[in-house]
């Protein structure tokens, strides 16, 4: 059984197309003593297309397009009937008056050929007007070609007995004359339509319908191939190359920035796969490009006519939020707060590490430190953990913030602690990483790791993941700290790492997100991002979100690496994201917070404060809690 | 000590490239920069506790907990490979590959396991050399960069992503079977699958499939690059169908036929005992997935299985070339 690849069906179809290949008339031929060759303009498998002069019109020269089919058929009944129906179908087509469509004049069989004589179309081809382009395409003159198409296929579908369904419109078939009309030409496969007829007929690829391919034409069918046609020609993306029917994962105003939402919701319409989801013929489709074309009309309503997705995307996605409360502090808040059952911990860059009660944001109460804070609390049992720049990690009462120890490293902490099994775990800017019993804040051990430690270590059953300004990845052994393995990255590992599945995930300073496997700290897969990564991955769903510098928040399949979707925000992203129910909340440096939906990363809503939002979200009972470098804690509702 | 590697052609697989590769900046600085080197183990900046004293404290308070034992899981794997012309075909187009290797002893070696299975394009002359181009090109491509560096002395590890590793396989194999015919008329489907350790590596591109059967259940793990598949991913066809559709044979995707090929690529983690099955499309065209699931079901040895399978599809008419490989797979 023969198999063939669409890319060979699309090249062989195209090598039709290629003049002189196989053109049986040559210049100066004559045709019922009437028509002389004077060039060919098209040769397919059965047909060619040749533009002749009528010699009737001996004074003047009168041009015409001759189309010449083969008629295959050995067996003298099916030539017979092979004619026949080329005559009922020429007759047909000379019917047919209306200004997008060449007049038929004549029509004749000679020998083993039938003839069809029809208006010669000055001007050129879309295809071929696409390939002179060079800037988008202007959505008036989409509109206005549009428009007039679909006067010619509400023509063609309003034929009786039985609606004529064009079945193969492409940029190729459709001529821009010299008045800046639209012509369709090539009937060549045009048949007649009786409703349940099953063909075998494959349309040209990229362009046809689902359901084409299933023998199925119906005007809903040309519509499909309408929409295929302005899609190729607003994105300049060709459909030929693409994988059949995925029009809509190259959305139009991803590239063409001269198309309203409302304008591309009527194209995707006219591409939906469900032939009962398009525009059920071409005067639905006109209707709804009048309403655009009068841009008096509000875009909701337009919007709902063309499509009731687009309508729901069109409507303001940022609503007006408010803060539940907020709480200053005396200098800027850089890392994320710690949530207790009552309390909200936070340390800002004024020293102090602040309790406040969560359902007003009132001083429970503040213990100074001698340095600024740079790192999360981490809250475990009655205790608070954090580590401050005045190079030590405080243990502190959580009920009223009184000291149970602190311990003194040989560096500033930036890294925020971690407690698992009755342990702290953190790093220093002294280059170590510590293991502390949080009963006594004694030493287990502690890992040289050559330069300063700012993440924070991830912890699992066996194992003590984190990353260096070095650009290392480490992985320890936990009851010992030894060394188990040790990736490298070019720049330095501020971000912390995330262990889902035995795959760590994390980013680095030199733009790259890894994914390791982590028994051997071999990369399974590494993402790119334009610039620096400094925010903290989280893992959701087999979704990995993280934030760069490049401003965007990105979504990636956990496996594979792939991008799901990326949101881009005015600055950077260093903070890391955190998720409650359908979205990702995250800060930038643009002075937001925001929040966007999980599946498609599409802005719910945004918040200003007053200054870059460094820190990371926490949310808890349908609150999430984010300090700004304005010196704000805030509370807002999600 | 025990070690074996199993090559099921007998081609010589290549290695130069891997003598040839420079050591990255990162992989010098890599080796001047060892931790290990310079580990110190505790010395605690308050008190100054014995090492007995740190484990049994860590031990004590880890109660519970499996320490320090590094129980890393890694797979038994038994495998089976058919490759068969069928019952009306008179040239097998397919061809198929498989390779693996573990090594036992002190310094154990991550089981790995690469199994590859390629369809050359039936409608075309050379399908045949196609999917031994690709087949092997591709082996060649994930021994030299995987494979080999396990082997090696110097402890580097694997330098390039897995994932990256696989897809620059299925593209040098495209390129390979690309430049092989002038005309470009010469196609096949390569599917390839790695295990390494705990993990499923996979690059697929066309319509042969690779099944995973976990718990009595089969489940496809690739996507075809057919017109029919796509078909059924928008709604307009059903699987009933697709079956009987004239153009069930056409490809979106194919190996071979344009400069660049985009890959499928996956990776996950095994479950803890099941079975992978790889074959071309002359085994689920003829035998429907829920025969395939009960004949995995029996739970016969894999060669057993793989014959069965095999026995099914010709019964069913054996209109095309029929390829099998079947791996057990039981994680310790």
């Amino acid at each position: 059984m023969g198999r063939l690849t669409t890319r060979q069906l699309a090249s062989k179809q195209s090598r039709k197309n290629k003049p002189g290949q196989r053109s049986s008339l040559q210049p100066g031929d004559m045709l019922q003593n009437r028509y002389r060759i004077v060039g060919t303009l098209g040769v397919g498998g059965f047909s060619s297309v040749y533009q002749a002069r009528d010699m009737r019109f001996h004074n003047v020269t009168k041009l015409c397009a001759i189309k010449e089919m083969i008629i295959s058929a050995p067996d003298p009944q099916l030539r017979e009937l092979t004619i026949k129906s080329f005559e009922r179908e020429s007759s047909l087509l000379a019917m047919l008056d209306h200004p997008a469509i060449p007049d038929v004049s004549d029509y004749f069989t000679e020998s083993d050929r039938s003839y069809l004589v029809m208006d010669m179309i000055r001007g050129r081809d879309l295809e071929a007007w696409s390939e002179e382009q060079t800037e988008q395409m202007k959505q008036e003159t989409a509109l206005d070609w549009l428009l007039q198409l679909c006067n010619a296929l509400i023509h063609l579908h309003r034929q009786k007995p039985v609606p004529i369904i064009f079945r193969d419109l492409k940029p190729s078939n459709i001529m821009l004359d010299q008045y800046n009309r639209m012509v369709i030409i090539d009937f060549g496969i045009a048949k007649l339509f009786e409703t349940g007829n099953k063909g075998t007929m494959i349309g040209t690829e990229g362009y046809s319908p689902p359901e084409q391919y299933r023998g199925q034409a119906t005007p809903a069918g040309d519509i499909y191939a309408l929409g295929a046609t302005f899609h190729h020609l607003l994105t300049r993306q060709d459909p030929r190359l693409e994988p059949p029917f995925t029009f809509a994962e190259r959305p139009i105003s991803a590239v063409n920035p001269n198309v309203s939402p409302a304008f591309e919701a009527i194209i995707m319409r006219c591409l939906a796969y469900d032939p009962s989801e398009r525009f059920h013929d071409a005067t639905a489709l006109k209707e709804a490009l009048e309403i655009i074309d009068k841009p008096a009309l509000v875009s909701p309503e337009l919007a709902a006519v063309a499509s009731p997705e687009a309508a729901a995307a069109s409507e303001a996605p940022v609503g007006q939020i408010k803060p539940l409360w907020k709480f200053q502090c005396e200098d800027e808040i850089r890392r994320s707060a710690a949530i207790s059952d009552e309390m909200i911990l936070v340390g800002a860059y004024d020293n102090n590490l602040y309790a406040l009660t969560t359902g007003n944001g009132e001083l429970a109460w503040k213990f100074p430190t001698s340095g600024g804070l740079g790192s999360a609390p981490y809250v475990y049992e009655d205790s608070v953990y954090i580590g401050s720049v005045d190079q030590h990690l405080y243990s502190l009462k959580l009920q009223d913030g009184r000291l149970n120890w602190r311990f003194a490293t040989e560096g500033p902490i930036y890294s925020s602690p971690t407690v698992r099994f009755d342990h702290v775990f953190f790093g220093s800017d002294d280059a170590n990483l510590y293991a502390l019993n949080i009963a006594q804040g004694k030493p287990i051990w502690k890992a040289n790791a050559y330069s300063a430690v700012r993440s924070t270590p991830f912890v699992t059953e066996n194992h003590v993941f984190f990353g260096t300004e070095g650009g290392y990845i480490y992985c320890l052994d936990l009851t010992t700290g030894k060394n188990k393995w040790q990736s490298q990255a070019k720049r330095a590992v501020t971000s912390s790492p995330t262990v889902v599945d035995d795959i760590v995930f994390v980013g680095s300073v030199d733009a790259t997100f890894l994914a390791l496997d982590a028994s051997s700290g071999w990369i399974i897969w590494r993402f790119r991002a334009r610039r620096p990564i400094i925010s903290s991955p989280i893992v959701h769903d087999g979704i990995v979100y993280f934030g760069s510098s490049d401003g965007s928040l990105y979504a990636l399949d956990m496996d594979t690496g792939r991008q799901l979707w990326a949101f881009e925000t005015e600055g950077q992203v260093s903070s890391s994201a955190a998720i409650w129910g359908e979205a990702v909340y995250f800060g930038s440096t643009d002075g937001h917070v925001y929040s966007v939906s999980q599946k498609r990363g599409q802005l719910r809503w945004k918040f200003k404060t007053g200054g870059a939002v460094i820190a990371s979200p926490i949310i808890a009972d349908d609150v999430v809690y984010i300090g700004s470098t304005d010196h704000n804690l805030y509370a807002l509702a999600v | 000590m025990n070690e074996s590697a199993a090559f099921s052609e007998s081609d010589k697989i290549d290695t130069d490239e891997l003598v040839n590769r420079e050591p990255s900046a990162e992989e010098e600085l890599a080796t001047s920069q060892d931790p290990n080197e310079g580990r110190e183990v505790v010395t605690g900046l308050i008190e100054h506790p014995s090492k007995q004293e740190q484990e049994t404290a860590i031990i004590r308070s880890l109660s519970g907990i499996a320490t320090g034992a590094i129980t890393r899981q890694e797979p038994i794997l038994k495998v089976a490979k058919i490759c068969h012309v069928g019952a009306v075909r008179e040239r097998n187009e397919d061809s198929c590959l498989l390779f693996q290797s573990e090594a036992g002893g002190h310094f154990a070696l991550m089981p790995f396991g690469l199994y590859i299975v390629a369809d050359g394009m039936g409608g075309h002359v050379n399908g045949h050399i196609a999917s031994k181009i690709a087949s092997r090109t591709a082996a060649q491509s994930i021994v030299d960069n995987i494979y080999m560096p396990l082997l090696s002395d110097e402890d580097t590890g694997i330098q390039t992503p897995i994932q990256e590793v696989m897809t620059a396989a299925v593209q040098t194999a495209n390129a390979a079977v690309f430049r092989s015919d002038p005309d470009n008329d010469s196609g096949t489907t390569l599917t390839i699958a790695l295990i390494l350790g705990p993990r499923l590596y996979i690059a697929h591109v066309g319509d042969s499939r690779i099944y995973l059967f976990n718990e009595g259940k089969l489940e496809p793990v690739s996507t075809d690059h057919s017109l029919v598949q796509r078909l059924q991913d928008v709604g307009q066809m059903t699987a009933e169908e697709a079956t009987i559709y004239q153009y069930r044979h056409v490809l979106l995707r194919a190996v071979g036929q344009t400069e660049q090929v985009d890959v499928d690529t996956y990776m996950r983690r095994l479950p803890k005992a099941g079975r992978l099955l790889l074959c071309s499309d002359g085994l689920p065209t003829m035998v429907s997935d829920a025969k395939i699931e009960e004949i995995l079901a029996q739970n016969k040895p894999v060669e057993e299985t793989a014959n069965n399978l095999l026995q099914v599809a010709l019964d069913a008419g054996g209109y095309d070339n029929i390829t099998i490989i079947l791996v057990d797979f039981t994680l310790q």
